[in-house]
């Protein structure tokens, strides 16, 4: 398989209501990942779309409805979706198109609209459940994030305090990012005397809903060097899938997350993650699943992901940057946008052009995950900059 | 087993009736906003220009599709254009006859790439010639929403 580089990256603003059509914020970003690499459309030889549930935006096929206003008119198009993992899905799509040597260059972009949704978007997950054992109990998303974050806890003896941190240290790092819907300075405090939505879950422990897009152009080695001088490698992807048979596994781990983890780790060689990856984007729609995804992703042992967010290790100057970008729960959550801004800020991070957000010491290498369907698929990408 | 024994009634088997309970509320956009404000406050059609591709967008849109600039370049068409298909419509979407038979047609609006599908009004379907000039014909100042139904419909131009 060819090598594979991503040479440019670009972002709209994270909102909650945007005026534009789904289509525009997809023009947005891609224009914005094209001048960021000082290429062209027509430097472009194929399109990955990533987006999530069609019920968002209330187009069904919205992959093809967003088809134009991501570059994608007269070209090789795919759309995929895998929930919330699609926006590290995407570049792993956009990967494969390119190592597989059938296109020099491909634009990646992930939009969602969320804000449309009536009565919430939330509402697009209602029927995810078994219908039969579970959707006449009408859960949300919530509750099962409830039972994953008390079953976590409770299994490692971790508190609602410790992973409060997680929070207060997101939206303070979204401060320095000129995407970010929630960007605010908040105490431990805020975070526990805030709203009980289903407990343990509080208010400020959940990301927003949002509106938003992102684009990277990825390349093949020959083309990447011609169009920057610093080309950001993709060096390892995994993907991994659980069963929806959800209620017949233990919530405290993602099994799946790790085995996708093993398996970017493996293409990238890197044999121990802890010493090896500098700076980490796992996904954090809430509080409690950055600490679960750094676990699965093999970045500290089982339980202990909430003593690093404590004690300052994955603070943006600690020993290992976890969401220095402000992640989801700063940023924003426009589902699959979410996924591909994590990637944007491994690009800019690794080539030294994140500006306030850079971590310092010149990191190497970084990984990126994402999660989603039925609390069962893991998408990860590693990248660095050899 | 359902095929052997030929479940005529699946009202018989234990079920569980539910829907998918979802509704959107759909912003124009900023091109769309602008497109839809023209026809409400003024019954004009607005496009956006490419000069690079000498592409006339209608509806308008804010980028061209073909090279990917931003489109800036705002022009007034005028409301009237070319037949370029029709279909003659019996039944409504639920299958029971219309009274009178609706004629649907695709009509390319002058001066640009772009066309509006739309009813056409005023002409028996007999007399209906693809390539004939057509007109939109515009609600009344008071009556326009800012809606593609602020458009009656095509008539002969």
């Amino acid at each position: 398989m060819r090598k594979v580089a991503v040479v440019g990256a670009g972002l709209t603003k994270f909102m909650r209501r945007a005026q534009e059509t789904g289509k525009e914020l997809s023009f947005e970003a891609a224009r914005a990942a094209l001048d960021n690499a000082g290429m062209q459309l027509k430097d472009i030889d194929c399109v990955v779309m990533g987006t999530a549930p069609d019920a968002f935006d209330g187009v069904h096929m919205k992959g093809e409805y967003l088809s134009d206003g991501s570059g994608a008119w007269g070209r090789p198009y795919l759309r995929g979706y895998v929930g919330g993992g699609t926006g590290v899905f995407a570049p792993i799509q956009g990967w494969y198109h390119i190592a597989s040597g059938m296109f020099d260059t491909c634009l990646v972009v992930c939009e969602e609209k969320m804000s449309g949704c009536k009565p919430h978007p939330q509402g697009a997950f209602l029927t995810i459940f078994d219908h039969t054992t579970e959707r006449p109990l009408y859960p949300n998303l919530l509750w099962i994030f409830a039972l994953e974050m008390n079953r976590y806890m409770t299994t490692h003896g971790i508190t609602k305090r410790e992973i409060a941190h997680v929070a207060v240290k997101n939206k303070k790092n979204a401060m320095d990012h000129p995407s970010a819907q929630l960007p605010m300075e908040i105490t431990v405090e805020d975070v526990m005397n805030s709203e009980v939505m289903a407990w343990p879950v509080n208010r400020l422990d959940v990301s927003p809903t949002s509106d938003g897009a992102a684009a990277v152009i990825l390349a093949s080695e020959e083309k990447a060097k011609k169009i920057t001088d610093k080309p950001i490698w993709i060096q390892g992807v995994g993907w991994n899938l659980d069963t929806s048979y959800w209620t017949n596994r233990d919530l405290y781990y993602p099994e799946y997350v790790e085995r996708a983890a093993r398996m970017a780790y493996k293409m990238a060689g890197v044999k121990e993650p802890r010493k090896e990856i500098h700076i980490a984007e796992p996904y954090d729609p809430f509080d409690y699943k950055e600490l679960h995804h750094m676990e699965g992703l093999l970045l500290c042992g089982k339980g202990e992901a909430a003593r690093l967010a404590v004690d300052g290790v994955t603070a943006r100057d600690g020993d290992l940057p976890v969401c220095p970008s402000g992640g989801l729960l700063g940023v924003g959550n426009p589902i699959a946008a979410a996924g591909l801004m994590k990637i944007s800020e491994l690009f800019w991070q690794l080539r030294g052009e994140a500006g306030k957000r850079q971590v310092p010491g010149q990191p190497k290498r970084g990984v990126a995950q994402a999660w989603g369907d039925l609390m069962q698929v893991g998408t990860v990408v590693v990248m660095g900059v050899d | 087993m359902g095929v052997l024994e030929k479940i005529t009634s699946n009202q018989e088997l234990r079920s569980w009736p539910g829907e998918i309970p979802l509704e959107n509320l759909y912003t124009m956009g900023l091109a769309g906003e602008r497109f839809f404000r023209g026809i409400k406050d003024e019954a004009k059609l607005l496009g956006t220009r490419c000069k690079t591709c000498d592409v006339t967008y209608l509806p308008p849109r804010i980028y061209c599709q073909g090279c990917f600039e931003k489109l800036v370049n705002w022009v007034d068409l005028p409301p009237q254009g070319k037949l370029e298909t029709f279909t003659i419509l019996n039944q409504d979407r639920a299958g029971r006859p219309y009274k009178t038979p609706r004629i649907l047609g695709l009509v390319r609006i002058d001066r640009s790439e772009g066309a509006l599908i739309h009813y056409i009004q005023g002409l028996e379907p007999q007399k209906i010639r693809i390539g004939m000039k057509l007109k939109a014909q515009f609600r009344s100042s008071s009556e326009r929403k800012g809606s593609i139904q602020d458009i009656v419909g095509f008539v002969p131009a």
